[in-house]
């Protein structure tokens, strides 16, 4: 399984979270919400398809916006694959971090 | 202040326009959508300036990870068009082969011929002043101003008063080569043929690198010797010669010379090759200084070492005072020296004599015209296959557009899909090159190397080919597949065979044409070549062998020609000044005399010094008169036989007219007593020329031996045996005249070996190309063939349908090509003085030939398909 980086795994947070109604404004709130972060729509897009590419997330389309000539925009779910990555992601953070907190890196 | 609502959500148009632009299409829409959402939001909230501000900002900072994931992209679409590629290799072996194959052998041809062609134009450029260094030559000229003799050396004085009289001459030097010289040490002697003296500075001007000793002063004593690497090996072994003697025979007595330096064996692609360099103060002291001052002794090759940019005009023009101050007034009407660029000398320079035998731009032109006609034909292959294969990856296309593939990925994917193919064939053709190299070595006749970092340029330089083929090979059916509508690609199965048809005839009609022209070529060539072979050339030159003469035959020529005839193998002996198949460079003043009147003749007459028995020896015929008699005491110093064409040209209307007429050759006064009928003396290249034959004790260098045909063998050990004894130390060398003249043709002869291979090639590739697209539209057709035949066609009659769209192609083909086939090869035979006519058979032999070949490769596939069982063809799909 390959390892997913740090900005995947807070774009997959991030849309986990937000479950059905995950699409491009409300994904770039939720991460500026939970980390500080503030992505562009370059970067956030560019990670999305990366991420549609290597099959952690799916496209679909939603309704059509309520507007003349309006489409449908583009909303992001996970798949089976994006969730394993997650599980991965949790389990390797507690591993890695296992025995440590802040305090662990004073000098005693 | 009056607000537009509407007019004020819209974020500002540029940075929207720009974001949209550097999104990736697919999100374009989605990225609008959300930018103006946030848009609004801060408008709602800061105002129009800030949220405006904001827009700026936010575009201005996405554009680098804009580009980054592009470039990611981009990356892993190449990945993913590559998979494609192989797959698609994988899947149509047999389609993938042929492609590969045919371009592969195309560029392995390609790189074979531009190896030949840029190690011609290569020669001399190793020498660090070619650019400044030029040959003089000497031109004479007959009364009429015709030029009658050009020679690629000249007088010995001219070196030094040019040095004299122009000071802008950095430096002269003469090289004179001294055929078949015996060199050898301690007593053991070798005939060494390229033996050269030099004068010191030739190091100077030239550039030969030394393994041992100093090039500067190596030459500058008499009697000291330079000598190449590979004699240093054969005459010292593993001593370093530097300091040791080797005796060369000069004139009568044999001299030792110091050897002063060693050099590397001179590279091949050098007009001239010296084995050895004596020093030229060594020749000068064995001649002596009357020599050395004689304007007639026209031996001595001359090179010039001019100042870097220099008008080589300027020198050019003062040339001609040059030899009237020091010849004489008035004498460069008759005579003139001329410049040559020295890396002009082998493949411009077609002089009467030269150091060795020279090439022939020509040749380079032919063959780069044939390397690219190859080449082009592979390519035109490629794109022919590729695009006859479009057709059946229609539905792919289709899939690919219905599921958002956009045309430009596609576009890049066929790209991509027909480059790799290129690349592939490259590092194939590369292969092909390795294994075909030695014998292509051997062919041409020089060692050619290919060496993968020393050719690195040449081979950059095919790589970026490969992909420009395979690119352009791609072109076509990338814009043509691509613009497939998926609707109808999808649901009619497209793609009916005929798609694209016009097209591809015209490549192939093209590629025929191109093979049809080669292979009249290659006919015409050589039914010349057997013209010439076979032509008579008024004399017998078969069982003729020439030996050279020595001092002690010539002072009693009788006396040893009795000894040999005793002999009942050897026929006839005769001595002579030079032998048929040999060239005719002497000449002489002549003159028409009747009673007191001397009319001089404005032509060049050859002259040939012979004894009385030539004629009978070489079998040649009398037109009228006799030949020479040693019954006529006058003979000796009187008597002139003409050739037919100098009757002829002097004005004599039959050869009977001309006996018993005065005659003036040189210092020579007396009178016609014979005709010889016209006999092919050179190459059938030139025209019989002039000629006159008449006696002479002195000069006769060579002598003909006519030999029975019975027991050969035993011949030449008599004749061996003979001249061992009469010209002690030489090793016995001799040739056959008709041998020698076969190699006058050996240039027309490697053409012809290299036309064939390459013709054959040409045809093999461009039936390649037909064998696939034939198959090819033979599975197109397959449910109409099963129609066909399930309403009773016969399987002839199928055959017939599917073989009779490449026999118009074929046909049409023909039409192209013999117009372009006879203009190429009329040209050709301008060459020869002497030519077959290009008969209309050889054309409808090769139209039918190529026909023939075409319906072979087609047949195949056509009987294969008319022969299927109508079932299956019919559930086919």
């Amino acid at each position: 399984m390959k390892e997913i980086s740090r900005a995947e795994e807070m774009v997959l947070l991030a849309i986990w979270r937000l479950k059905e109604k995950a699409y491009g404004v409300s994904i770039r709130r939720q991460i500026r919400k939970d980390t500080g972060k503030d992505y562009t729509y370059g970067t956030l897009y560019g990670l999305l398809r990366q991420m549609t590419y290597k099959g952690f997330i799916r496209r679909s389309m939603g309704d059509p916006i309520p507007k003349k000539g309006g489409r449908s925009r583009a909303y992001f779910n996970l798949t089976p694959l994006g969730i394993q990555a997650l599980k991965d992601a949790v389990r390797l953070h507690k591993r890695l971090w296992k025995d440590i907190n802040e305090f662990s890196f004073d000098r005693s | 202040m009056i607000l537009n609502k509407k007019r004020n959500t819209i974020p500002p148009r540029l940075p929207e326009r720009i974001i949209q632009k550097l999104a990736w299409a697919e999100d374009q829409w989605s990225i609008r959508e959300d930018l103006r959402e946030e848009y609004r939001y801060i408008l709602s909230i800061k105002g129009e300036r800030s949220a405006n501000a904001w827009y700026w900002k936010h575009m201005i900072v996405s554009i680098y990870p804009f580009i980054k994931f592009s470039i990611y992209w981009r990356l892993v679409m190449f990945k993913n068009y590559m998979k494609t590629a192989f797959r698609n290799i994988r899947r149509h072996k047999g389609y993938a082969f042929i492609n590969i194959a045919g371009l592969a052998v195309g560029m392995a041809c390609c790189i074979l011929i531009m190896l030949f062609v840029f190690d011609e134009l290569s020669y001399d450029k190793f020498h660090e002043n070619h650019n400044r260094i030029y040959r003089v030559t000497r031109k004479w000229f007959n009364e009429d101003g015709v030029v009658n003799l050009h020679l690629g050396h000249v007088a010995p004085p001219v070196a030094p008063l040019l040095e004299n009289d122009f000071p802008e001459i950095e430096n002269a030097v003469r090289i004179l080569r001294q055929g078949r010289l015996l060199v050898g040490r301690d007593s053991e002697f070798f005939e060494e043929p390229r033996f050269f003296f030099a004068e010191r500075d030739v190091f100077e001007v030239f550039s030969f690198s030394f393994a041992a000793g100093n090039p500067e002063t190596a030459l500058q004593e008499p009697f000291t010797i330079v000598i190449s690497r590979e004699m240093a090996a054969k005459y010292f072994g593993d001593e370093n010669p530097v300091g040791k003697p080797l005796q060369i025979q000069v004139g009568p007595q044999k001299a030792d010379m110091m050897v002063t330096g060693v050099m590397e064996n001179i590279p091949h692609s050098s007009h001239f090759h010296a084995d050895f360099f004596g020093s030229f103060k060594t020749f000068e002291a064995v001649v002596g200084d009357e020599e050395m001052q004689r304007w007639a002794s026209n031996n001595y090759a001359t090179y010039l070492l001019m100042p870097e940019n220099y008008d080589i005009n300027r020198l050019e023009s003062q040339l001609d005072p040059f030899i009237d101050r020091h010849m004489s007034e008035g004498m460069s009407e008759k005579t003139k020296l001329e410049l040559q660029r020295l890396t002009d000398i082998h493949l411009h320079s077609h002089l009467d004599s030269e150091i060795e035998a020279n090439s022939d731009i020509t040749y380079v032109y032919v063959f780069s015209v044939i390397a690219f006609f190859v080449l082009l034909i592979a390519c035109v292959n490629f794109m022919n296959l590729a695009t006859a294969r479009s057709a059946g990856r229609a539905k792919e296309v289709g899939m690919r557009k219905v599921v958002g593939a956009l045309r430009t990925q596609l576009i890049r994917q066929f790209l991509s899909e027909s480059t790799l193919t290129a690349v592939v064939s490259f590092l194939l053709a590369l292969g092909l090159v390795f294994m075909a190299l030695p014998k292509f070595s051997q062919f041409i006749g020089k060692d050619l190397s290919f060496n993968l970092i020393e050719n690195s340029q040449i081979l950059l330089l095919l790589l970026l080919l490969a992909v420009i083929v395979g690119f352009l090979a791609g072109l076509y059916p990338a814009f043509f597949l691509s613009g497939f509508k998926p609707v109808s690609v999808l649901r009619d199965k497209i793609g009916s065979w005929k798609k694209g048809l016009s097209f591809r005839s015209v490549l192939v009609v093209f590629q025929f044409s191109i093979s049809i022209i080669l292979i009249i070529c290659v006919s015409v060539v050589t039914r010349q070549l057997d013209y010439m072979r076979t032509r008579s050339l008024g004399f017998d030159e078969e069982q003729v062998v020439v030996l050279p003469s020595s001092e002690s035959m010539l002072q009693n020529p009788d006396d040893f020609k009795n000894r040999l005839l005793q002999n009942p193998g050897i026929l006839s002996v005769s001595a002579a000044s030079r032998i048929p198949s040999g060239r005719l460079l002497d000449s002489s003043g002549a003159r028409v005399l009747s009673g007191e009147t001397s009319q001089p003749i404005t032509f060049r007459i050859a002259m040939l010094m012979v004894d009385y028995d030539y004629i009978p020896t070489f079998k040649m015929e009398m037109a009228a008169g006799r030949n020479f008699s040693r019954q006529m005491g006058t003979d000796p110093e009187q008597a002139f036989i003409l050739n037919e064409t100098a009757a002829r040209r002097i004005g004599w209307e039959s050869p009977e007219q001309a006996i018993g007429k005065g005659f003036g050759y040189g210092r020579r006064k007396g009178q016609i007593i014979g005709v010889v009928r016209d006999f092919h003396f050179e190459s059938l290249h030139q025209e019989i020329s002039p000629l006159v034959l008449f006696l002479s004790e002195s000069h006769l260098g060579q002598i003909a031996v006519r030999i029975s045909p019975q027991n050969i063998p035993r011949t030449m050990g008599f004749l061996k045996k003979n001249w061992a004894e009469m010209r002690p130390n030489y090793p016995f060398s001799y040739y056959f005249v008709d041998e020698n003249f076969d190699q006058l043709y050996r240039s027309e002869e490697n053409l012809q070996k290299i036309f064939s291979y390459f013709t054959l090639l040409a045809v093999f590739i461009g039936c390649l190309g037909l064998f696939g697209l034939a198959s090819y539209s033979a599975e197109r057709r397959t449910k109409e063939i099963g129609i066909r035949k399930v309403l009773g066609a016969s399987s002839s009659a199928l055959a017939f349908l599917l073989s009779r769209e490449f026999t118009k192609w074929v046909l049409l083909a023909n039409v192209i090509a013999w117009p372009a086939a006879y203009w190429i090869m009329s040209r050709w035979l301008q060459n020869f003085a002497y030519r077959t006519g290009i008969s209309i058979g050889i054309f409808f032999l090769a139209g039918i030939a190529a026909l023939l070949i075409a319906l072979l490769t087609v047949s195949y596939q056509a009987v294969k398909a008319s022969l299927a069982d109508p079932v299956k063809a019919l559930k086919y799909e």
